[in-house]
Formats: C-alpha cells, structure tokens, sequence
C-alpha cells in the first residue's frame, strides 16, 4: 500500500513538473537557463552540446538552474536531464557574426611572425642607418 | 419607414450589443522564440458582432512583469474604415509571464449619456514560466484571474475576482462575450450573445467558455468620478475587463 501510495505521488510530481529549457546567445557564450517554474530552477542538471550527433561540450547548471557555455558550432541541440524522467531537448541556431573568432588561426599566426621580422628589421635598420651617417 | 426611423432603429439595435474594450496579444502562450515578437490590438467593440467603435488614443498602454509596469510608447494608430484602434508591439526576450495592459481615454456613449472607460488586460506565459498570472498590476478596476488565464482549452471554466480600487467587489454583473471576429458563429437570438455573470460576496465568479477562441470578461462597475462634457457631468461605466484564450485538443 506505501509502495502504491509513493508510486501515485511520484507519478503525480513527474506529471506537474515539466522540464522546460530556455536559451539565448550572449556574445561568444550560449546563456541556458533550465526550471520546472519560476520559483523552481533545475538545479545541479546535466547539460549536454549536441552537434552531429556528438556531444562536444557538457557542464551543469548553478543553483539557479543557469549554465553557460562558449559557442562551439552554428547550429546544436541542448540536451538538459534533470533526472527522474525530466528531460528537455532544444534545438539552438547560433548568430555567428555575434561569435568573435577567439582561436588563432594559423594565418593569423604566420601575419603576426611576418609583422614582427619587419619590425625587427626595420628597427635595425634605421640603427645602422643612424650609425652609418655618423 | 423614414430614414430617422430606421436609424433610431439601428442605433438601439447597436447599443444593445456590449461594450468592449480589447487588449488581445498575437498569442497566449509562447513556446518559441521566432513567436517572441508580440502585437498587441487594443480596440472597442461589440466583439461577437464584430462592429467596432473609434477608439482614440489610450492614455496608458504597457506590460506588467516581475512586479513592474511599463508603459509603451510606439503605439501606433491604425484604421478600419474611419474607425480607429491601435497596435502596439513588444519583444519577449525571458521567460516571464507578461500582463498586457491597456487605459482607454473615456468614450461617451450617447444612447446611454455615460462614458465608457474600459481597462482592459490579457496574460501571456513565455517559456513556461508560470507563475505571477494572478498577480493584480494595480488597475482601478481589474479582474484578478484564479483560473491559470493561459493553456486552456475550450469548455474549460474561468473563474475569477473582480477588483475596484484594490478591493473584491460584489454583486457586479461581468458581461461575457466571444470575440467572433470570423462571424463563423451565430447565436439564436439576441439575449444569447453577451452572457452574464454576477459576483459573489468575495468578488468571484466563473463561466464555462463552450468555444475555441478568446473570450472577454467585462466587470462592470459605475465608477465614483464623473466627466464633465458640454457643462454637464455625466457617470463613468468602468469595466475591468480580461481577454482569455481557449483552444482545441489538436
């Protein structure tokens, strides 16, 4: 009887509580915020990155049920699991001229070698040109 | 028949229709973010008729969220032939319940040498929020909902409590009607299209909405100031008016 009356009231706690998944872009960062309501956040949930089938980035979320993550892809799932059978899965289309590209990229790299010997150059170059007129 | 007959006439076949104010969002619930850019209609009218009347530009038109109101300021006036309402629009960018809101400037009803001041509301839930729904925002007269005013169905009841300055007010008739603006349905006769209900000692009452659609409740209350036009003073109808929205199981 304890059993079936434990049963019914979980039952009716995983029927009220629906998992809802809310998330906007901030910049470089995905800003996800996961509740049951307003006054009840998830928190402490699994949060997973999904792009191509493929989780890429995980965390979980703070206190207030918020997570945020740096933008990885242009297009992903959010996959939140808020255990006892509460789950929520979004979809998420990034703004990629918002996403500042903050990796190097190697042409970047071979620019920045090529600034500075010119730099290097120039600078000793004027020295010796100082020099030779003395 | 002559002319001012028939017109003497049309005008008591109008004015037995009810009065309206109309606050309607483009949706009550909001799941997604490309429908998180609101419009919000605010006009007068008869609305299962679907006749409207020339509203002037509100005094107040705004939002009420997490505890705090505020006012719009692009509103914009649009016509139906030289009739005038407005539009206003707002972007949704957190969960929240929203309370839109809306102040008409008076409207003097001749047939009834009355003015009428109808301030009107509606509730929209964004990304399942769902709470502060029956939150009053402090209007003169409001009806405070304590049925949830979003996610029902039709045939669902919505019950709820009729505020005048801040307190229950009993034994106030709310006038119900469905805003009809397809003109799909018909009544069978006239006293079936604006139905009523009467408060109960503690302001409440309720009504079964038998259709999908938006169904508006007005509480309507003499109001303790009156207007003066041409030398004379004439009373105030002030109606606290929701708009709520039933759908169909899909």
């Amino acid at each position: 009887m304890k059993f079936w009356l434990v049963f019914v009231l979980f039952l009716n706690f995983a029927d009220a509580h629906v998992l809802k998944v809310f998330a906007r872009q901030d910049g470089n960062f995905v800003e996800i915020k996961s509740y049951f309501n307003a006054s009840s956040p998830c928190k402490g949930c699994e949060v997973s990155i999904i792009a191509d089938g493929k989780v890429i980035q995980s965390t979980k979320t703070d206190d207030k049920g918020m997570a945020r993550l740096e933008i990885k892809a242009d297009k992903f799932e959010i996959f939140v699991d808020g255990s006892l059978a509460h789950e929520k899965r979004i979809n998420f289309v990034a703004d990629m001229s918002n996403v500042a590209a903050d990796e190097p990229q190697e042409s970047d790299f071979i620019l920045k070698f090529i600034s500075s010997l010119a730099i290097i150059f120039a600078v000793f170059g004027a020295l010796y040109i100082i020099k030779r007129r003395r | 028949m002559n002319k001012t007959l028939i017109s003497a006439m049309l005008l008591c076949a109008t004015s037995a229709f009810a009065h309206f104010g109309v606050a309607l969002p483009s949706n009550s619930t909001i799941d997604d973010q490309s429908n998180a850019t609101q419009k919000i209609v605010y006009k007068f009218n008869h609305p299962f008729e679907n006749e409207m009347m020339d509203m002037q530009k509100p005094k107040v038109a705004g939002v009420f969220t997490a505890g705090k109101k505020q006012n719009f300021t692009n509103l914009v006036e649009k016509k139906e032939g030289e009739l005038r309402y407005h539009e206003a629009t707002y972007e949704i960018k957190e969960p929240g319940v929203y309370q839109f809101f809306v102040d008409p400037a008076p409207y003097f009803e001749p047939a009834e040498d009355t003015f009428i001041r109808h301030i009107s509301k509606t509730v929209v839930n964004a990304y399942g929020f769902g709470e502060g729904w029956d939150e009053p925002i402090g209007l003169k007269a409001e009806i405070v909902p304590l049925t949830r005013p979003y996610g029902l169905y039709k045939g669902n009841i919505f019950t709820g409590v009729v505020m005048y300055k801040g307190e229950p007010a009993k034994g106030v008739i709310v006038e119900v009607e469905y805003y009809n603006d397809k003109g799909k349905v018909k009544a069978p006769g006239e006293d079936f299209i604006t139905q009523e209900v009467k408060t109960n000692e503690r302001g409440e009452f309720s009504f079964v909405m038998p259709l999908a659609g938006w169904w508006g409740f007005a509480a309507l209350i003499e109001d303790d100031e009156t207007i003066k036009k041409d030398g004379k003073e004439y009373p105030v109808e002030i109606g606290g008016v929701i708009w709520v929205e039933t759908k169909e199981y899909k």
